[in-house]
Parts: structure tokens; C-alpha cells; sequence
């Protein structure tokens, strides 16, 4: 059977020939960042960190593209649970909850951060938020990268006045119905509404202490207490709200092209600089304003981290050092580039780095209260669960 | 013999094994044991809690419902254009000129439905402000609406090129293409149409044996996840889509209710076949009830009318896609009132072009590479049993084996039994995994065209002292070119719109143009997406083009045989 | 020589053909039978290619080599159909050439061959452009061109028109006493049994 061996050989050929290259791929000056990659300005901004790295410290930045941040938390959690040594993943981007997953199943590399040279720009003895992920201390597992603010956007085109707090939101829903949406609970930016909704509304709550009950750790009998206005305005919100309620968005993206194709009228976003850069790519319509609400602004801090078991772990510390720097950290806040605010602390850099951060653009679309805006917290992490988990009964048909 | 039998046993280990060993690693947490997570006891509660769980009875429900209304749809809607066509000698041409649409991957066709239907879509915005009056899109509830009509629409359309590729390549099939027009000849002469003739008389032959096929497509179907999400409800969604949500979920118990949404999907799916066989029966049952010329006549007389129609608003339905994505992706500001963008730009293009480089190249690399050595195994097996034909006829039936296995239920474990042992090299995992899907293919489509060729003719080359290689290389591979092509550039296609085998073989860190796509499209930049659908249909069209080229039958020419 | 020592043919068990002779060189044995009885599939046996549907006993001596256990294209035994069976993707030379053994002299030598039968000039065109007689006898010069050592013949002129089935009959038959090989002919039509001498067997469907 000549034809038989002779394939044979050829197949074998090819089969050594894939595990030859494979080999070759080995690279160990190579970072790989796991980062969501729906954004191609952000995209874009990770590719220049890239070109800036491999200038400085011959490192190869590979951005991982993910759809969703808990892809890397289950990656990582798989090659735990087969215990072998060698990691595929560097370096991830992630916050909150994915921050608390990945802590409490010990799937992260402890204590680097607060060595990294630059992380004493961050002056995070002022500044609490640069410690606390979502309220979880982060024990210098996880560095910081920016800060993000819940913002709002409107098509200027059809109203002049938009609502500045969580009640006129509902009142303005109702004069112009089926003009507002937000994306199902299990997306990030769809349970961050929700958030917001049930800080606004228990700012005047009757129990002073309820709003402390908040920020620590779960408790039903608060649970109740404090979601029952809640409750009683998603109601009513729902009911004039796009497609009724009935139908939720998936993600923060789709949200976003129901804005550009006008069959909404306001949205939100945490990152506020996404909004005059999406406008100059056409993205959104250039009627688009934005704003902060009065109410408060849902703030959280965004980090990277590195797992236990990254292959280059000494080259993910060099990246996270540079993403701290004060070049790359203006180029991120610049609205052009990313438009997202800095972690660093003005106060402990020196002139030259403070000139970086001045920038003129104003854009018509870009947010112009945020220097009023008053912060909000996140929620205690354990709040987050039983929160979607009641949503889902309530409003899953 | 045992050397004849080695490449049989290679293909279909190197696609079984895979597939059934990662359904069982799927399937096992379900019913308590995932060490990774400290759980090593067997219960049942998981299920338990699955099945109280709120919407679990209405996710299953819709999944069972729109696989088998879609497929039903999809099957009637190809027998009455077959009917029609065939009449006027125009089906192979037709079927034909289908096929670029059957490797189209499923989301790039997900959202160029979604643009032409939604309230804010292409077609109303043609329409207004001049026609309908509106200033701002309507809030109307499709698409995703609450029934999954659209999303069933949707993928019955997706489906309808296949069922007619596999209904034309039974027909024109040498022995058989005479002998159908003889049937239907005779029915003429017994008074029926050429249009009942073919859906009583032949449709009964041809389906037996596309009935596996459309076995597999009715299980693909029911664990499809591009077209439920993007066109399909919330809540609840198909019972697919709830298992990657879990199985993306931060909270890593969720992974054990995946596993039991994994056995379930294989339940549904199961059930789905089920349903399928009542309804064929039922069919079977009217067949026998419409056997008189003049029933028969004066029932399918009114639908020959509607299939003209039918066919040109399929058409012109997917023209209108086609030119909506061509022109988002280079549309500027795009307001609801404008029939046109009011500018345009190429700056996606652009911003494309410079990001696809590596996505681009290994995606080509690593379909052109699973292409051939899926060509060359199954080339290698064809020849080595070509004087056992029980044996080419089970590879035949195993092959199915990982079509009828969701792949969304077997490919996590297969890809963490695969990446477990080839450690070393992430390409050569994607590679392997990329094998398990495409081979299939691979197979179905080269080994009818094989034997097929009259077997005298290979009798007459080896009584004239040509041994098994040079009757290959003479005489099988010129007659058979076309036919090695068009498997070679349905192989790579596959491989291309790969998404799951990639990502996980991979372990994410090796990007295709359709990964890229994937993570675009949890983004807002519809414009982008845009582009990628485009390149993401353009790449099996140059393939199949370059095939048609290299054997020998022009750029897009089709033709009487399936070749 | 060619001998068929004590063969029989099997098919579910039971015997469906019986055969016991010995063919000298230039000499024709017949066979003739009705359809399904049997004689293509000894044919099939003869040449190695017996297909699974049946079993076999006996042995095949060609030359005084035992071929029982040697593959069909080794044993150098040339097979007709009814069909001309030219490959379709060949032109007349290119089918002629395919069996041939010698590399010296190709051309010169189909053109000869082609001239003997008329052919000339016809070398460049394609199997389709024939007509059937035509290609009867390409199908006859490919057969001869590859000097097998036996010739079956398996209902070779049943596919022609009656005009030609004369003319084409006489030809091939001439030409295969002149090779001087052993022929083993099977076919239904009693014509061809009277033109050739040598042994005639009758098959009735069971033995």
C-alpha cells in the first residue's frame, strides 16, 4: 500500500512540523494582557502602552481581547484546578467582583503592587479608594489604573432639559416614554444602574444608618429595608421604559448603539471621555451631551492585576509600573485617547508631570459639572449577589 | 488488513474521542464532582435547584420550539423552491450560487438580520419620515421578541442554502439524475404536476438520505448562541445561552450549573429529534392522503405562486443586508431621519486594516492547514477503504458523532482535556480542536462525489498494471479536482468562522479575525463590527474563488454537478 | 496458459458458478449464460477483483504462476467491458499510453497502432468526441498497448449498434488471435461464441 505510507509520512511531516513551531513560540519577554476589547479606542491606547514598553524594556505586549472579563478569572481557575504550573495570563484588567472571585478562590499573586516605583504617585494614604476594590482591601494585589464615574448622555436634539437626579429621571421617563433602557443586571454597567438607583434613592432615607448599612457587608433584614424603594421605582420606571421592560440589552455596547440608532434618548457610561471621542468617530450622533447627575456619581476605581501563576510575572510588574507612570496616565485622561480620569495624586507630582495632564480640548460633547459632582461609593461586594438575585426574580419572566 | 484499517481508526478517534470526552468532563460536575471547586460528592441537587429555578421550564420550552419550527420551516421552504426550480432545470445553478452563504458565519448574519429589522434598521429608515410618518424609530418589540419569532426566522434562513446543497447533491448524483426524470416523467403522464411529482415522488427518495444530516443541523440548531443572542428574548433565552452565561459567571458555583444546563441541552436536543421524527411521520401520513393527481394538483398549484415571491423577498432581504452593512462600515453620522449617512468615512476600514494583520494571518494559517490535513486524512482513509465498504460506511455514521453533540456542551471539556496534554504548543491544541469540527465536512463532502466515480474505470486502470497510487494520481485526482477543491475551501471556511475551538484552545491568547469580531461586539462600535462581518464574509468567498481557479472551473462558474 | 483449477463461485453460501478449464495461448474460451448467472463476476475473480457480495475457491495459474494472492495490477491480465471505459480526462494518446510499460518510442508507437485501426490523426482528441465504435477500439489498443498476458472479455460488443457490432467484432477478435494470449470471453449473444474457435461453456443459473 504505497499511496498509504506515503500520506503517512506526509501527515506525521506536517504534525512535527506545527509542534516544531509551537516550541518556537515560547517567548519569554512576551506580556500577556487580558483586557475587554470592545472599545477600539481603548484598544487602540493599549497598543501604544505596547509600543512604549517594547521601546523601553524590550517587552511584547499581546493585548488579549476578551468579551468578558470573567473569561480570564475562568482561565485562570481552570489551569488551578488542573494543576499545572504553566499559566497563559500576565496580566488582567478587571475590578470588583471579578477582583473578589479571583481572591477568594487564591488565584492571585499577593503583595506586588505597593513595591511598584510609581505607585507612590497614587498617595493612596489620601486617597482610600486606591486599597479598597468595591470595598474588598486589595493587600497590594492589584494595581491601580484609572477611575471611572457613572455619567449620562443625552441626544440634545429632541430635548433641551435633561433630569438631573434618580426622581426626575423617572418623571422625564414618563413625559417621553420608551426613551430609556438600561442593560440587564448581569451586565456590569445593567447592575451599576441599579446601584446607583438604590444609593440615590436611600439618600434621604429615613434611618440615618441605613446608607452606612450599604457599604458593609450584607445583612436581609437591611436588604429588604432599604430595596423597597427601589422596587417601587423600577416599577414604575419599567413600565415606561424602552420596550417596556420587557426586553434587556446584553451589554454596555449595545446600549450604546441604541443611543446612535435614536431609539434612545439617554444613556450612561462610566467612562466619560468615551462619549466625546465616540462622537468624533461617528459612533454617536454630535447632538450628544453629557452630564453628571446631581445626585451623585457611582465611582469605583479600575485595576490590573496578576495571577498566580503568570509565566512572566516580572514583565506584567513592568507593565503595571508603566501604566502608573505620569506620561501614560495623561495620555489615558486626555478625551481624544480615552478620556479616563487619572489615579495619580496632583499633589505628589512635580510640576512637569502636572503639565501633562493640562489639556485644552473641550468638546460639546464631553461632560461639564464633573468638577461639582459629589462621589458615591460601591456597595459592599456582598450586596451584589442577593441585589441581581432579587432583579432576576422580580423583572426575569 | 490491519494496515488499511489505520487511517480509518485515526480519523475517527481524533474526532470522536475529543468529542465524547469532552461532553463527559462537561457533564460529570453536573452531578456534583468538580474537584477544582473542592465538590467530589455525587448528587443530584444541582438539578434539583435547575429545575425550581425561575424560567428554566420557558428557556426549554422555547429552545425545543424554535429548533424545530426554524428546521421545519427551513426544510419546507427548500422542498417547494426544489420543486419549483427543478422544473425549470435552474436548481443546481441556483443551489449553487448559494454556497458562499453557507459558511457565513452566524453572527455576521445575526447582525445583518438585526440591522435590516430593527425599529431603527435600514428598511424603516428608508421608509421615513416620507412613509411612515415617524421622526424617531418606533417602538415596536422585534427583533428579539418576547416568542422568539424572529430569532426562529432567523435561523431558518441560515439554514435553507444547506438543505438545498444536501437535497441537489443527492439529486444530481450520476446514477440518479435520470432516473428522477423518468419518475417524474411517468407522473406526468398519470396526470400530476411536475411540482407534485416532485414533492410525492421524490422528495420520499431524497429524504432517507438526508435525514442525518438534517438530524445534525436540527441539534445545531437547538444550540445555536449567535442568533438567540442577538436576535432572540432575554428572558427567558435559549437554554444555550443561559450555560455560557454561567459559565462565565464570577460566582465559580455557577460552573456546576452549567454542567447541568449542559446535560439538558443534550435532553433538549434529544427531545428536538424526537418532536422531528412525530413530524415526519404526520408528513408521511398527508404524502399518502394527497395521492390523487387532482388533490395533489389543486393543493401545491396556489403555492408555485407564492415561491417566485418567496424567493425574492429571501433575496432581496439579504441584498438589503448586505448593502446595510457594506454601508455602515464606511457611514459617518447616521441619523434615524437620513435614508443615507450623512457622511462618510474610512476610518474603521482603516482602523481595521491596521489591527487585522495578526488576527488575519493566523486565521488563514490555521484553516488552510486544518483544510489540508483534514483533505489529506480523509483522502487517506477514502483510498485505504476503498475495497471495504462496511467499514467506509461506518466512518461514514461516526462521523456524525461531534455534529450531534452540541459543541457548545463538548467543547469546554474537550478543550481542557486538549490543552491539558498539549501544554506546550496553545496552535497546536486550536489546531486539533479546529480538526474535530471541520473533518466532518470535510468528509461528508468528498466521499459521495468518491464513489461515485464508476468503479470500472478504476477496475479497467489497475487490469492495464497501474498500481493503488498511480489510479490516485491519474485517474481519481483529475476526475475528482473540483470536487478536492470545493472540501478544501469548506474546510478552511469552517475553520475560519471558528469561535469557541480558537478561544479556548488557545487559552485567548490567539486571535482570528472571528475572535476579534467576537470581543468587538460587546462593544458599541457597530461600524467596526461592520467591517469585520465584511472581511468575515469576504475570506471563504476569495477561498472557494482561489479553489474554483486552481481546479480548473473559473472564479464563481457553478454547474451541473456538485462538484 | 491460463488455467481455472476447481473454481467456484460463492454467494450467500451457496454455489452459483462451477468451472474446471484450461485456456491455451491464442485460443478463446466462452461463456455464455443469462444475465445473473454468474459469468461477470468469475471475471471479477479472474482479474482480482471479486467483490465482497461473494466468496471463491480454487485456483487461478497464469503462465504456470500461481495469482491467487497477487493484486490486480500485478497480475497483467487486461480486461474489456462493454463500454469503452476510455478515461475521460485523457486524450486518445494519454489513454493508449496509460498501460503501456516501455518509456522509448511512445509516440511512434500509438501513432502506429492508430494508424492499424484507422485512427490516425486522432490522438489529441478526447474520449467524448468519438463516436462508439470509434472508441471500441481505442478501449482495444489501450488493452493491447499494456501486453497483458490474458485478455477477459466481458460482453464486449453487447453496447453497439448492429452495423458496427460486425465490423468492430471481426477486428477485435483478429486482433486478439494475433496477440496469441489466452482469452476468456463472456457474453449472451450467440454470434460472438460462433466467430472465435475454442471451448464454449453454457451456464445455467445454479450447478
Amino acid at each position: 500500500m504505497v499511496l498509504n505510507s506515503y500520506l503517512k509520512y506526509v501527515f506525521w511531516g506536517f504534525l512535527a512540523l506545527f509542534s516544531l513551531t509551537a516550541y518556537s513560540q515560547n517567548n519569554v519577554t512576551t506580556v500577556y494582557f487580558h483586557a475587554w476589547g470592545g472599545s477600539p479606542q481603548i484598544n487602540q491606547y493599549i497598543n501604544w502602552v505596547g509600543e512604549e514598553v517594547e521601546r523601553n524594556h524590550g517587552i511584547k505586549l499581546k493585548h488579549v481581547k476578551l468579551s468578558n472579563t470573567s473569561d480570564a478569572v475562568t482561565l485562570v481557575l481552570t489551569q488551578k484546578a488542573s494543576n499545572k504550573t504553566a499559566g497563559t495570563v500576565d496580566l488582567i484588567w478587571l475590578n470588583g467582583e471579578n477582583f473578589a472571585s479571583m481572591a477568594e478562590h487564591k488565584l492571585l499573586l499577593e503583595s506586588w503592587a505597593e513595591d511598584l516605583p510609581n505607585f507612590r504617585l497614587t498617595n493612596a494614604l489620601d486617597n482610600g479608594d486606591i486599597t479598597y476594590d468595591f470595598g474588598v482591601s486589595t493587600l497590594g494585589r492589584e494595581s491601580p489604573w484609572g477611575r471611572a464615574s457613572l455619567v449620562f448622555y443625552y441626544n440634545s436634539e429632541h430635548f433641551t432639559v435633561p433630569p438631573s437626579d434618580i426622581n426626575a429621571l423617572l418623571a422625564w421617563a414618563k413625559t417621553v416614554p420608551y426613551r430609556f433602557t438600561y442593560p440587564h443586571v448581569d451586565d456590569f454597567i445593567g447592575i451599576s444602574f441599579v446601584k446607583y438607583a438604590l444609593l440615590a434613592l436611600n439618600q434621604n432615607a429615613d434611618y440615618e444608618s441605613d446608607k452606612e448599612l450599604l457599604f458593609k457587608p450584607y445583612d436581609e433584614e437591611a436588604f429588604n429595608r432599604v430595596t423597597k424603594q427601589l422596587w417601587q421605582y423600577l416599577d414604575q420606571l419599567h413600565s415606561v421604559m424602552w420596550r417596556k421592560g420587557q426586553f434587556f440589552v446584553k451589554d454596555s455596547g449595545w446600549l450604546k448603539r441604541l443611543f446612535d440608532d435614536e431609539e434612545i434618548l439617554l444613556s450612561y457610561t462610566f467612562s466619560a471621555g468615551e462619549i466625546p471621542s465616540a462622537v468624533d468617530r461617528f459612533e454617536l450622533p454630535k447632538a450628544t451631551r453629557s452630564y453628571f447627575m446631581e445626585d451623585g456619581s457611582l465611582s469605583n476605581v479600575h485595576f490590573v492585576t496578576i495571577p498566580f501563576n503568570a509565566p512572566n510575572a516580572e514583565g506584567a510588574k513592568i507593565v503595571a509600573n508603566f501604566l502608573l507612570s505620569p506620561v501614560a496616565q495623561a495620555k489615558k485622561s486626555q478625551p481624544s485617547v480615552w478620556g479616563d480620569a487619572t489615579v495619580l495624586d496632583s499633589t505628589v507630582l512635580n510640576t512637569q508631570q502636572r503639565a501633562l495632564f493640562l489639556s485644552d480640548d473641550i468638546h460639546p460633547s464631553a461632560a461639564s459639572n464633573s468638577a461639582n459632582t459629589r462621589k458615591l461609593k460601591e456597595l459592599h461586594p456582598t450586596w451584589i449577589v442577593p441585589l441581581k438575585q432579587a432583579w432576576k426574580a422580580r423583572y426575569d419572566n | 488488513m490491519t494496515i488499511n484499517k489505520w487511517p480509518a481508526v485515526l480519523l475517527c478517534s481524533l474526532i470522536i474521542l475529543p468529542a465524547l470526552g469532552g461532553s463527559i468532563a462537561v457533564v460529570l460536575p453536573a452531578f456534583g464532582y468538580l474537584p477544582a471547586l473542592e465538590q467530589t460528592q455525587f448528587t443530584f441537587s444541582i438539578f434539583n435547584q435547575l429545575f425550581s429555578s425561575q424560567g428554566f421550564y420557558s428557556s426549554v420550552r422555547l429552545t425545543i420550539m424554535s429548533s424545530v419550527f426554524s428546521i421545519l420551516i427551513a426544510v419546507i421552504t427548500s422542498l417547494i423552491f426544489a420543486a419549483y426550480y427543478y422544473e425549470k432545470r435552474k436548481l443546481a445553478s441556483l443551489s449553487t450560487s448559494l454556497r458562499p452563504l453557507l459558511v457565513l458565519p452566524h453572527a455576521a448574519a445575526a447582525i445583518a438580520i438585526g440591522f435590516v429589522l430593527a425599529p431603527s434598521g435600514i428598511l424603516i429608515r428608508m421608509l421615513s419620515p416620507d412613509v411612515t410618518g415617524f421622526v424617531l424609530p418606533p417602538s415596536w418589540a422585534i427583533p428579539n421578541d418576547g416568542f422568539g419569532l424572529v430569532m426562529t426566522l432567523s435561523l431558518a434562513l441560515k439554514e435553507i442554502p444547506f438543505i438545498m446543497l444536501l437535497m441537489v447533491s443527492v439529486i444530481y448524483q450520476v446514477q440518479r439524475t435520470s432516473l428522477f426524470n423518468q419518475y417524474v416523467s411517468a407522473a406526468q403522464s398519470l396526470g400530476y404536476s411536475a411540482f407534485s411529482s416532485f414533492i410525492l415522488i421524490l422528495w420520499p427518495q431524497i429524504y432517507p438520505l438526508i435525514r442525518l444530516p438534517i438530524f445534525a443541523v436540527l441539534v445545531y440548531t437547538s444550540a445555536s448562541i449567535e442568533i438567540p443572542l442577538i436576535l432572540g428574548p432575554s428572558s427567558p433565552s435559549t437554554i444555550a445561552i443561559t450555560l455560557l452565561t454561567s459559565l462565565n459567571d464570577v460566582d465559580l458555583q455557577q460552573r456546576l450549573t452549567a454542567s447541568a444546563l449542559a446535560v439538558v441541552q443534550i435532553l433538549v436536543s434529544v427531545v428536538s429529534i424526537f418532536i422531528w421524527i412525530v413530524i415526519e411521520k404526520l408528513g408521511e401520513k398527508s404524502r399518502l392522503m394527497l395521492a390523487h393527481p387532482n388533490k395533489a394538483n389543486t393543493i401545491f398549484a396556489p403555492i408555485k405562486y407564492i415561491v417566485r415571491l418567496l424567493f425574492f423577498i429571501i433575496v432581496g432581504f439579504m441584498l438589503i443586508a448586505f448593502f446595510g452593512i457594506c454601508l455602515l462600515s464606511i457611514a459617518g453620522h447616521w441619523p434615524f431621519k437620513s435614508v443615507l449617512p450623512l457622511n462618510f468615512t474610512l476610518q474603521n476600514w482603516m482602523s481595521a486594516i491596521h489591527s487585522i494583520q495578526t488576527p488575519l494571518f493566523n486565521g488563514l494559517w490555521i484553516g488552510l492547514t486544518v483544510a489540508l490535513v483534514c483533505l489529506g486524512l480523509c483522502v487517506t482513509t477514502l483510498e485505504a477503504t476503498s475495497s471495504s465498504i462496511k467499514l467506509r460506511a461506518l466512518v461514514t455514521k461516526l462521523i456524525y458523532v461531534p455534529l450531534l453533540i452540541p459543541m457548545v456542551v463538548f467543547m469546554f471539556g474537550a478543550s481542557f482535556i486538549v490543552t491539558l496534554y498539549f501544554e506546550f504548543s496553545p496552535i497546536f491544541s486550536v489546531l486539533l480542536l479546529h480538526f474535530v469540527v471541520v473533518a466532518p465536512y470535510v468528509w461528508i463532502a468528498l466521499v459521495q462525489q468518491y464513489e461515485d466515480l464508476d468503479p470500472r474505470l478504476i477496475s479497467v486502470a489497475k487490469t492495464l498494471g497501474a498500481s493503488q497510487m498511480k489510479v490516485f494520481v491519474e485517474v481519481k485526482l483529475p476526475l475528482l479536482k473540483q470536487t478536492f477543491a470545493v472540501a478544501f475551501a469548506l474546510g478552511a471556511s469552517i475553520s475560519f468562522s471558528q469561535y469557541l475551538p480558537t478561544l479556548l484552545g488557545g487559552s485567548g491568547n490567539i486571535d482570528t479575525i472571528t475572535t476579534e469580531a467576537v470581543a468587538l461586539a460587546s462593544g458599541g462600535s457597530r461600524r467596526l463590527i461592520s467591517v469585520y462581518s465584511l472581511i468575515q464574509i469576504i475570506m471563504p468567498m476569495v477561498v472557494f474563488s482561489i479553489a474554483n481557479l486552481i481546479s480548473g472551473r473559473g472564479l464563481l462558474r457553478g454547474g451541473n454537478k456538485l462538484a | 496458459m491460463l488455467e481455472l483449477q476447481n473454481v467456484k463461485i460463492y454467494q450467500n453460501g451457496k454455489v452459483i458458478l462451477s468451472v474446471n478449464e484450461q485456456v491455451e495461448p491464442g485460443q478463446f474460451l466462452t461463456i455464455m449464460g443469462r444475465s445473473g448467472s454468474g459469468k461477470s463476476t468469475l471475471l471479477n475473480w479472474i482479474a482480482g477483483q471479486l467483490s465482497s457480495d461473494f466468496n471463491a475457491k480454487g485456483s487461478l495459474i497464469l503462465n504456470g504462476k500461481r495469482l491467487d494472492n497477487v493484486a490486480t495490477e500485478r497480475r497483467q491480465i487486461g480486461l474489456m467491458y462493454q463500454d469503452a471505459l476510455l478515461f475521460p480526462h485523457m486524450t486518445v494518446e494519454q489513454n493508449i499510453a496509460f498501460g503501456m510499460k516501455q518509456q522509448m518510442n511512445k509516440k511512434q508507437i500509438i501513432h502506429d497502432y492508430l494508424q492499424s485501426v484507422d485512427l490516425e490523426g486522432l490522438g489529441e482528441r478526447m474520449p467524448d468526441s468519438l463516436s462508439g465504435g470509434q472508441q471500441s477500439r481505442v478501449s482495444l489498443l489501450r488493452l493491447m498497448a499494456s501486453e497483458p498476458k490474458a485478455i477477459l472479455l466481458d460482453e464486449p460488443f453487447s453496447n453497439l449498434d448492429e452495423e458496427v457490432k460486425i465490423t468492430t467484432r471481426q477486428f477485435v477478435l483478429d486482433q486478439l488471435k494475433q496477440t496469441s494470449v489466452p482469452v476468456v470471453m463472456v457474453t449472451h449473444d450467440k454470434e460472438d461464441a460462433n466467430a472465435v474457435s475454442g471451448k464454449l461453456i453454457s451456464l445455467n443459473s445454479s450447478c
